[in-house]
């Protein structure tokens, strides 16, 4: 077979989803004429029904034959696929039969038993090949959107809230010992490749024989060869398709799909990089592990919101936030694991707008929120946090109470902000009680309770704090015995009683030895000079009082290099405008000798008539 | 925290004992390597080397340790928390460009000020205060001129410049309404006012305009949260004294490091401490002592105030100055006395904070600390890493200005991986 046939062949095979629709049409309009023809008494094949029923048989052949050659591309898998090729055989057979009978038979029944054959089984052909094209419960799902699901996957906080994953995420093979929570692919990666990617490369439908919903189908890869290199992300055709700009014929997801966001993107990079393993843990990622230096740094990190406004709009800074750095800065999880938070109510953002609260998201796309009273902790007591922030409680994700006159009951309050992961009550009035009605909290993992007036007793809360990692508890009542024991209970959990040690001395300099191999000028700068001076006039002593110059050590005990330097002293030791002793610094050569002076000005006034000073010069040589 | 005037980097951190064998001996040329020098010391006859008469002392950090001398003591008990780097480098020999250099990414004035491009990316968290605040503390050694562009915003619109707060007196000027004039006759005025603005950036579309009316709105709310700000009787005693006898006197570098804490911990993002002095081109050893006294206490305990009330995580904090000094003395060497020319070529600074990576050093200088040997520092590097840190793509923070985009890199700026925690 030639390119060129096989080629036709394709296209051929590629009409089928336009061909299809024409023997459906051709069928219904049969069935509308013979159904009035019943009905005014009048049954029986004519001139028109015999025509259109071998439309029907001619159209419905076509459809099949070109949807067995399209079923030979290898997109479509599976029994939906099986069974639609059976039906739709079937039909084109039972059409060609009906149209035979038509035309043959004496008697108008077994062409009216064939009719209603070809309508029972037009149907679920129909709904078969619907279902390949676009999805298995395409027609149900506006029905299971409105159901809460019991068992909603552990879906990212970007997936569009249209769309759900249409296939069950892959039970990755976990090693023994590890819960499948923690695994990196079966809670990070799947869940992305199933919701961007499944439906056209999943359990029902592979195109290019690419199926990504199991690992072992994507270690398998595509006709084309395999998807990824573990390792090597820029070797990856995965990421290359990503990567491509939306626009190119190359890119996947097509242009006109869901794409997947920059950080899903750059965990699959991650993924691929630390060397695409289906069973490994997800802190051994690059990602995660980001992650949790990043929740070091929660301020600093949390400004991908918008800065000024608040949460949702939009200004010029978008640009600056939108694509963050590869490795940049995010949330503390990525944006994938962060459960998410419905929208919160826009009236309670404003109120806190209203009142110079500060509040951003605390990643894009995300209604999770970064509360913070700051600017006006000065004025804020229970009542007016507890009215600004209970319609906020499922989307408070950080919360900086510090400095205000906040007590239990706001603290109590917090205790249904099941999203919170950072709070920040430091020098409010919250008590060992408070801490109780919050121990359960799921997600905190931050808590800074710096100079409060807790007990002992709250280092049993603490304790209790299923997600805690960092603890702020510098001067807030706690004895040291009761840190300690929370330290011995706690061993993974940052303790920071304001009691962090010093560095140590690991060594001292000895005693410090100035040695050269020039004499050393004596310590006095007088004597220096008077040093540096008397040297190299050599014509007498000089005439400066002060300490006896050193001997001028013999050329011999002197290495060759500080020579050339010294012919380069001063000739005088005394500034010869103003009277001062002379600065190394400002030297001048004139007439062959350098004329030393106290200062820049005297060089200045000396370099403007140098003759007048020549006398002073002179007089103040040995 | 700007160190105006550049600290001697041999004197302080970049310890080189085998200089002390070298004392008075010529600067070898192949040192110089013919580095220009500045016209203070350009007609000296001869770069005697003056090794550092202080005493350093190694304390351990997470590598092997690091040498700190004896003028930081406080700062040193530090060492396992901070990140030296001891390889930047900058263009400019001089003060005025250096800063500018430093501050801006560029060493012709005109350009927005890190701290301006930091308040236009992050935006403000506390919105009765700045984004961005300058603390000017006076030194004891030889001062240069500061000049307000080194905090100004550039083509930025105007609410990103730095507020410059006083250091005597009342921090802000005119904070007390005058006499007769009430908070409600103030507000009337700026609404009156505010209706006139915005009619005149309706008609004219000058952003500036707009500028202005923030300006206006965010002073009526900086009269009452100044006040609260600056005053330190909420502190205790304890607090106080880790600072030192000087946290009483505004305007001490003391004093501003405790109101940089009340202003971080108020959620106001960049926080700059220009202390003045450090310009020791003649005495050295005198200016750097008193120099070292004022800034170790209080800097060490900015810091740990910091970490125990869990705001170290989240702050960035960098000590620098504009460049190095020369290990050759600038005037008359003795062995207690010796000064110290401008050294771009090399010079040290140290951070700490969210995203560092904390007790360790970085790049190396050469025995006589005057040419690179190991990871050299762009000044472009370290703003390209700082804004990193603080969530911001050097490459996509941009200004459109004059028919381009601008950056506070410019074209360069690479990201310093290995001081990243």
């Amino acid at each position: 077979m030639s390119e060129d046939t096989s080629a036709w062949i394709q296209f051929f095979g590629r009409l089928h989803p336009a061909v299809l629709h024409l023997p459906i049409g051709l069928i219904a309009g049969l069935a509308v004429i013979e159904l009035n023809a019943l009905v005014r008494r009048r049954p029986g094949p004519t001139e028109l029904t015999r025509l259109l029923a071998w439309l029907v048989a001619a159209s419905a052949v076509i459809a099949a034959a070109s949807g067995y050659v399209l079923s030979l591309e290898g997109d479509h898998v599976g029994t939906t696929l099986n069974l639609h090729m059976y039906c739709g055989i079937g039909l084109a057979v039972a059409c060609v039969l009906m149209a035979a009978v038509n035309s043959r038979a004496r008697t108008a029944r077994p062409y009216y038993a064939l009719l209603l054959v070809v309508l029972a089984v037009m149907l679920p052909t129909g709904h078969l090949g619907g279902s390949l094209t676009h999805g298995d419960d395409f027609l149900t799902q506006p029905f299971a959107e409105k159901r809460p699901t019991a068992s909603a996957p552990a879906a990212s906080e970007t997936t569009s809230p249209t769309r759900t994953p249409t296939t069950q995420p892959l039970a990755a093979p976990a090693p023994a010992g590890q819960p499948e929570a923690h695994n990196l692919f079966a809670t990070q990666i799947a869940p992305i490749l199933i919701d961007r990617c499944g439906t056209c490369h999943g359990q029902s439908r592979q195109k290019a024989g690419l199926a990504m919903h199991t690992a072992e189908a994507l270690a398998r890869g595509s006709r084309h060869g395999p998807v990824f290199v573990a390792g090597k992300p820029g070797e990856s055709e995965i990421v290359r398709r990503l990567r491509l700009p939306v626009d190119d014929e190359d890119h996947m997801p097509p242009a006109e799909k869901p794409q997947p966001s920059e950080e899903q993107i750059r965990l699959v990079e991650q993924w691929i990089a630390s060397g695409a393993s289906f069973t490994a843990a997800a802190a051994a990622t690059n990602a995660s592990r980001e992650a949790q230096d990043r929740s070091s740094a929660g301020h600093v990190d949390r400004q991908d919101a918008d800065p000024t406004q608040a949460v949702g709009t939009a200004t010029v800074r978008e640009r600056s936030r939108s694509d963050r750095p590869a490795a940049g800065p995010g949330p503390v999880k990525p944006a994938a694991v962060l459960t998410p938070v419905p929208p919160a109510d826009p009236a309670a953002l404003a109120a806190l707008r209203e009142n110079l609260v500060h509040c951003e998201v605390v990643a894009e796309g995300s209604h999770r929120l970064w509360v913070d009273f700051a600017a006006i902790a000065r004025s804020t007591d229970d009542a007016l946090a507890a009215r600004l922030i209970e319609p906020l409680l499922p989307q408070l994700d950080t919360l900086a109470l510090a400095r205000s006159a906040v007590g239990d009951k706001v603290v109590g309050l917090l205790a249904r902000a099941t999203h919170l992961r950072s709070l920040d009550l430091r020098g409010t009035k919250v008590t060992d009680a408070g801490l109780a009605a919050i121990a359960g909290l799921p997600e905190l993992h931050d808590l800074a309770l710096g100079r409060t007036h807790l007990t002992d007793a709250a280092a049993e809360h603490l304790a209790a704090m299923p997600a805690l990692e960092r603890v702020y508890i510098w001067s807030a009542g706690l004895s040291p015995q009761a840190v300690a024991k929370l330290r011995e209970r706690r061993p993974g959990l940052h303790v920071d009683a304001g009691d962090a040690g010093d560095a140590k001395v690991k060594q001292v300099e000895g005693e410090i030895k100035l040695t050269g191999d020039l004499p050393p000028p004596g310590p006095p700068p007088a004597a220096a000079q008077a040093s540096a001076a008397g040297q190299p006039a050599a014509s007498g002593p000089p005439t400066t009082a002060g300490p006896q110059p050193a001997p001028d050590p013999k050329p011999a005990d002197r290495p060759a290099a500080p020579t050339g330097a010294r012919k380069l002293r001063p000739a005088n030791s005394i500034c010869p405008v103003s009277g001062k002793p002379i600065d190394i610094k400002y030297v001048v050569l004139h007439k062959n000798r350098l004329i030393g002076f106290c200062c820049g000005d005297c060089a200045a006034k000396f370099w403007a008539d140098p003759d007048k000073y020549e006398t002073k010069l002179a007089s103040t040589k040995p | 925290m700007h160190m105006e005037g550049a600290p001697s980097q041999i004197d302080l951190f970049d310890h080189k004992p085998t200089l002390r064998q070298r004392y008075n001996q010529d600067l070898p040329d192949s040192i110089r390597q013919g580095q220009r020098l500045t016209g203070m010391t350009s007609g000296q006859s001869r770069f005697p080397v003056a090794p550092s008469i202080f005493k350093f002392s190694r304390y351990e950090n997470n590598q092997d340790g690091v040498w700190i001398s004896e003028l930081m003591p406080h700062t040193a008990r530090l060492a396992d928390r901070l990140c030296f780097i001891h390889s930047m480098r900058t263009d400019a020999i001089n003060h005025e460009p250096g800063i500018t250099f430093f501050q801006t990414g560029n060493q012709q004035p005109g350009r927005p000020s890190f701290g301006a491009w930091v308040s236009y990316g992050l935006g403000s968290a506390n919105a009765n205060l700045p984004t961005f605040v300058v603390l000017i503390s006076q030194g004891f050694g030889n001062m240069q001129a500061l000049a307000a562009r080194f905090w100004d915003s550039g083509f930025l619109p105007s609410e990103h410049q730095g507020c410059k707060m006083r250091t005597g007196g009342d921090p802000v000027l005119y904070l007390n309404n005058p006499e007769g004039v009430t908070r409600e006759d103030r507000r009337r005025m700026l609404d009156l006012v505010g209706e006139l603005n915005r009619r005149e950036a309706e008609r004219s579309l000058d952003p500036e305009v707009r500028t202005r009316i923030a300006q206006y709105e965010m002073a009526y709310r900086m009269q009452m949260s100044v006040p609260d700000l600056t005053d330190f009787s909420d502190e205790d005693e304890e607090t106080l004294n880790m600072y030192g006898s000087e946290v009483r006197k505004p305007g001490t570098f003391a004093a501003n490091c405790l109101l940089a804490r009340r202003l971080a911990e108020r959620g106001v993002r960049f926080i700059q401490l220009y202390m003045r002095g450090w310009d020791a081109h003649t005495n050295l050893p005198k200016q750097i002592r008193d120099q070292s006294v004022a800034v170790d206490q209080p800097q060490a305990a900015l810091i740990r105030d910091l970490e125990r009330r869990g705001l170290l995580d989240d702050t960035l904090v960098l000590w620098a100055g504009e460049f190095g000094r020369t290990v050759y003395s600038q005037g008359t060497l003795t062995n207690t006395d010796y000064g110290r020319d401008h050294h771009p070529r090399c010079f040290t600074l140290w951070m700490t904070g969210g995203g560092i990576r904390q007790g360790v050093t970085y790049g190396k200088t050469d025995d006589y600390s005057y040419n690179i040997v190991e990871d050299p520092v762009e000044v472009h590097d370290l703003h390209a890493t700082l804004l990193h840190l603080l969530g911001l793509d050097h490459l996509r923070l941009t200004f459109r200005h004059q028919g381009r985009e601008f950056r506070l890199t410019d074209v360069a700026g690479n990201l310093l991986k290995d001081i990243m925690a």
